[in-house]
């Protein structure tokens, strides 16, 4: 007797799972439960594109109508990772054009994207819609228009923080006089100008578009006119905020500003004066995500705004808004969740820093839902962490960059150990962590020891010993990606956690003590790992005990991959062949 | 080779080769672009007592809100995405990435010696023979200063001689001499203001001159700023 649920029932059920973890474990239940949900899985996420075969996915997701990838490792946004090290698009763009000619939704972070891939994309994926690349490269503005005049359909079209060869601002211009489904544009990171009236078409014919990031090219005097054409945004990224504006026009704009009933976020506001804060008043009791990290203004104009913004739940902003503004933000935002302050380069040069610390200590006080942080700041003390944790239990990512490399707590002159200690201990639900100033083996034991849900980490110039890397590879249970920079220890951790790295994501080093000997031993041992070397210099010649530059260690289906660059080896999994480029120009 | 037992007692692993003779080094990547050449920085495994002997170094350089000098100099530090570094505007930060920009485009090989022997020339005003002094047998400012001290101050005594060397206070201004360094850049700074580990990467030659000589130096803090403007 077949007691097994029929297929078409078995579908029904899984239409209703959406997460791809649950989906994960139904397909590992049985072979044809296995078939089954494969069959029906519309939206595919690989975040390492070199852990599998593009050929492997599209085989096994036919019916795939979202594809989500990621190449370079995170480092790369610090430039740690040279040009030309890989993470190239275009193998699976080739293979979905093939196997998945319904895909309608692209998102790449840290790819490489040519002209070319974006052709492919046009020409390939009749019912193509969403385009999001974010921190890619190696594309132009040619590419884009491509893009623009081929997609019927295309709702979403963003560009976050990417490199863009920016040949002109006409590739918007391509978009047809049919085309009238935009929900999102992001066109933030580009540096040339549009033409005004191309983006005022494209406007009025896009009723449902929601979300719009203007560059900074667009004038202030430019975005009156496009307010009123878009009243409903729900984001909106400014373009300068800087012109000179006469009487009129700035009563125009404020005009403009309130009539915004649905914005929820906003975001540019490059070069803003002080003068234009009083604009976006209006504006500010409906935000829930405001970013001032381009805003160069004082602490006293910051305020101004925040005060208003009695919903906010995500601030960037710069450092300039120093303790007394994160006092502010602590009395005025209760809904906050998460807070970034980023360095405004003023701290460095000067000695009387107004942030501090306890600008944070008074957020976490008073905002009950924060769970997310990064924050530069030029110092910090064991007591303040201690504070922080205690009042926020809830943490769940704490990035801390003191930015002189081996500071100590400024009060005690002791490492920063306790502090971190105080994090780990209590923020049970911990999942991601950043640590910075000066740290003994000892932070690391506390971390291996507490950090159990702990997923990401990133280390930079800490530790004594090999220690440091065994309590994290042997006590992290979650331990997922792991990033360490100018740290001084490697092989003997290494290797005997190696088992480790299979459950793991990736890691990566640079600037350690893992010797190339190391690195051979480690390859060997461990097949299903790519353990790449990243490194100027012959490898063959030589000796096992000479230190690498970089590592980059991963676990992967698909083997060595075939596309390195004369600086990346990888260490071949037969001795007798030793160590190879297999690069294929 | 380095005091090699102590990072591989711990746990031995079978899988390790016999003669683990790894001459390893922290490097921090100093400078713009990241094929340079990298110094030899001394980690605290090398020394038994760490964390006091490390507090004691940060307490004895004014290093309470002292500015990070370097921190710009150092590649993908701090770590800020470049898109962001391009509209902060800050000289000190913008400068350092253009610099690590240049350094990727030009890919120059890369001298990879780790810095060999950590020695270094010390010459003291009006004695005509220089000495050298292993920076990374000392610890902290303290114990390189104990070091000069018993080089050039006590020499001069015999042994049995029951006379009380002045203590020299070289860190602290007090006495008739100051310590000053030549750093990588050649500029000429005075001895203590940055951590010791950065110190160690960047110092190249120590002179040990008389006060009123060291007044044409600018003071500390101005100095920093100097260096950070160009």
């Amino acid at each position: 007797m077949d007691l097994r649920l029929p297929s078409k029932v078995l579908e029904h059920i899984l239409s209703f799972v959406d997460s791809n973890e649950d989906r994960n474990s139904v397909s590992l239940v049985c072979k044809s439960w296995f078939e089954t949900e494969r069959r029906t899985r519309k939206r595919v996420i690989v975040r390492n594109c070199y852990a599998v075969t593009p050929a492997a996915v599209a085989r096994r997701f036919p019916e795939m109508k979202s594809l989500t990838l990621k190449g370079k490792p995170h480092f790369a946004d610090y430039n740690l990772v040279p040009d030309g090290w890989g993470g190239y698009v275009w193998p699976w763009i080739e293979a979905m054009a093939a196997k998945c000619p319904s895909l309608e939704e692209l998102r790449l972070k840290r790819m490489v994207v040519t002209d070319e891939c974006l052709e492919k994309i046009a020409a390939s994926f009749k019912d193509f819609k969403v385009l999001v690349l974010t921190s890619c490269e190696g594309f132009s503005t040619d590419g884009l228009a491509a893009i623009a005049v081929a997609c019927r359909n295309l709702r979403e079209l963003e560009l976050r923080e990417c490199i863009v060869e920016d040949i002109g601002g006409d590739w918007l211009s391509y978009f047809p006089e049919t085309l009238t489904s935009l929900v999102s544009l992001d066109f933030s990171c580009l540096d040339s100008e549009v033409k005004l009236s191309d983006l005022e078409r494209l406007l009025s014919r896009s009723p449902n578009l929601k979300s719009l990031k203007l560059n900074r090219a667009v004038s202030l005097d430019a975005l009156g006119s496009l307010l009123r054409l878009a009243p409903q945004l729900v984001e909106l990224g400014t373009g300068s905020f800087s012109d000179k504006l006469d009487q009129e026009a700035v009563a125009k704009l404020s005009q403009a500003f309130s009539e915004l009933k649905e914005l929820k976020s906003l975001s540019g506001l490059w070069d803003v004066l002080p003068e234009y804060i009083p604009l976006l008043y209006s504006v500010c009791p409906g935000l829930t995500s405001l970013n001032l990290s381009y805003a160069t203004v004082q602490m006293s104009d910051l305020v101004e705004l925040i005060t208003r913004c009695s919903n906010l739940q995500k601030l960037w902003v710069m450092d300039l808004i120093e303790d007394k503004g994160l006092e502010v933000v602590a009395s005025s935002c209760k809904e906050l969740r998460e807070l970034r302050v980023f360095p405004s380069g003023a701290g460095l040069d000067e000695t009387n820093v107004a942030m501090t610390e306890q600008g944070l200590v008074y957020v976490s006080e008073a905002c009950p839902n924060l769970e997310s942080v990064l924050y530069f700041c030029v110092q910090f003390t064991n007591t303040a962490m201690v504070t922080i944790a205690r009042n926020r239990p809830n943490l769940k990512c704490f990035r801390l960059c003191v930015m002189e490399p081996f500071a100590p707590d400024h009060k005690t002159q002791k490492p920063l150990d306790e502090g971190f200690k105080a994090i780990v201990e209590r923020c049970k639900d911990l999942q991601r962590l950043s640590v910075s100033g000066l740290l003994t083996d000892k932070a690391f034991e506390y971390i291996g020891t507490h950090g159990k849900k702990l997923r990401m980490l990133s280390i930079a110039f800490a530790g004594d010993s090999d220690l440091m890397l065994h309590h994290l590879l042997s006590g992290c249970e979650s331990l997922n990606k792991l990033e360490i920079r100018d740290c001084p220890f490697g092989d003997t951790a290494l290797l005997e956690n190696a088992a480790k790295l299979k459950t793991m994501r990736s890691l990566w080093m640079s600037s350690c003590c893992v010797s190339f000997g190391a690195c051979k031993l480690l390859s060997q041992k461990m097949p299903k790992l790519n353990v790449e070397v990243i490194d100027e210099h012959p490898l063959e010649t030589r000796p096992d005990s000479s230190p690498v530059e970089r590592i980059y260690i991963y676990r992967t289906l698909a083997g060595p991959r075939l596309d390195m660059p004369e600086f990346v080896w990888t260490i071949h999994k037969n001795p007798e062949i030793g160590v190879s480029h297999l690069a294929i120009k | 080779m380095r005091g090699g037992g102590s990072e591989f007692e711990t746990g031995k692993s079978n899988l390790l080769p016999a003669e683990s003779e790894l001459e390893l080094g922290l490097g921090l990547s100093i400078g713009g672009g990241a094929w340079r050449e990298r110094g030899r920085i001394l980690t605290a495994k090398d020394f038994p007592s760490v964390g006091s002997k490390r507090a004691a170094d940060s307490s004895s350089n004014q290093g309470q809100g002292a500015s990070p000098p370097r921190s710009s100099q150092i590649v993908g530090w701090p770590p800020i995405g470049s898109h962001r570094m391009n509209k902060v505007n800050n000289q000190a930060m913008k400068a350092a990435k253009e610099e690590e920009e240049e350094g990727k485009k030009k890919n120059e090989p890369k001298d990879v010696s780790v810095q060999g022997l950590g020695y270094v020339k010390v010459n003291m005003d009006g004695v005509g023979i220089g000495r050298k002094v292993e920076m990374r047998a000392h610890s902290s400012y303290e114990n390189l200063a104990q070091k000069l001290e018993e080089m050039f101050f006590r020499m001069t005594g015999t042994t049995t001689s029951r006379k009380k060397v002045k203590p020299l206070r070289l860190l602290d201004g007090s006495s008739e001499f100051v310590l000053t360094y030549e750093d990588k850049e050649g500029d000429w700074m005075l001895v203590g203001d940055v951590p010791w580990r950065m110190f160690i990467a960047s110092v190249k030659r120590l002179r040990i001159m008389g006060t009123s000589e060291a007044n044409g130096l600018a003071p500390r803090h101005q100095d920093q700023k100097e260096r950070q403007r160009q």
